[in-house]
């Protein structure tokens, strides 16, 4: 007889009767790419860990408030977004996270000369807005939907897709650099 | 780079997104049949999203499981509980449609049958008894010139 895998929507009804193999199983599912979604915003990997800590500290406390079951993982990186800004605004000037203080003035080409030697994509997000960043990390990492990002990040549908749109044209442009420089 | 370029990076992203409708997809591609730069932009686009997808996930650090397995050990009465209305209706108990229904339906007959008790009946009309006076009056025999009146002039 094949056991079927239960899903998030019924972990999350099990978890909210407090079962704990059920949060077990929720954190084994989603630690990765939570840990991983977290330390690449903060690039810190310390913090980045406490961050994923507080957050399913959040699910397990909360999980009685989360209106759409289907909707956990959504909700999950939301929590653990708003606690990623707010431990960066507490290291540094937030401003860099904030949708509001987008710099205009970053010129992806001088900082990828600084960092020739860097990875990759983990590099090419670096030189663009950390706001942008964001957007890509949850669409191109963790494969959210348009809808999905709106939520998780409080923007309308139109930022989200504007918003991504800028960040693969700086993207390209300084991925076009890359690979010139590299020929 | 034209405008009509523009619109179509824009709706390249979405397309590459999988976020873009079979119009706008069709609009695309015939853009991208007749403009070079625009075809560069796709493939740069969609290169990066394949990186992205291939990156190697930092995974969580074993430490990090051994505190959120604490949690649910020491967190257990810290848990905000279930209002008993939040709970009837967030655990959603599952009724089956037909039941629902048939259920609904009962209680609205039951409902309607109460309502229909409280409501007072109209009283039939009572019947009114109106009494007939019959005068019988005396027969009177006109006799003489009466009978034929007279002419008033001759």
């Amino acid at each position: 007889m094949i056991q079927q895998t239960p899903s998030d929507t019924d972990l999350v009804r099990s978890l909210r009767s407090g079962s704990r193999d059920a949060f077990e199983e929720l954190y084994l599912r989603h630690k990765d790419a939570l840990y991983d979604y977290c330390s690449r915003l903060l690039r810190d990997d310390v913090q980045a860990e406490d961050v994923v800590h507080d957050s399913f500290l959040t699910v397990w406390r909360d999980a009685s408030t989360l209106n759409d079951l289907g909707s956990f993982r959504s909700w999950m990186f939301s929590v653990a977004r708003h606690k990623a800004l707010n431990a960066n605004r507490d290291r540094k000037s937030f401003d860099e996270l904030s949708e509001d203080s987008m710099r205009d003035d970053d010129d992806p080409h001088s900082i990828f000369v600084r960092r020739e030697q860097a990875a990759l994509l983990s590099e090419l997000l670096e030189m663009i807005r950390p706001a942008y960043k964001d957007l890509v990390l949850l669409k191109d990492f963790e494969n959210f939907t348009y809808a999905e990002i709106a939520k998780i990040t409080g923007l309308s549908l139109p930022s989200v897709r504007i918003h991504l749109f800028r960040a693969r044209k700086a993207l390209a442009k300084a991925y076009s650099k890359k690979h010139g420089e590299k020929k | 780079m034209t405008k009509q370029c523009e619109e179509c990076e824009f709706l390249i992203v979405s397309c590459i997104d999988g976020e873009l409708e079979e119009e706008g997809k069709r609009a695309v591609f015939l853009h991208l049949a007749e403009c070079g730069s625009c075809r560069s932009f796709w493939e740069t686009v969609t290169e990066m999203k394949l990186e992205a997808a291939h990156e190697k996930r930092q995974p969580a650090p074993t430490a990090l499981d051994e505190r959120v397995n604490s949690i649910a050990k020491q967190n257990t009465s810290a848990r905000k509980p279930l209002s008993a209305w939040r709970n009837l209706v967030q655990r959603r108990l599952f009724v089956p449609a037909p039941v629902a229904i048939v259920l609904a339906l009962f209680l609205l007959g039951g409902g309607a049958g109460i309502a229909f008790a409280w409501i007072p009946k109209p009283q039939p009309a009572k019947e009114v008894i109106v009494p007939v006076v019959c005068i019988k009056l005396p027969t009177v025999e006109v006799t003489g010139d009466l009978a034929q009146p007279k002419p008033a002039f001759r």
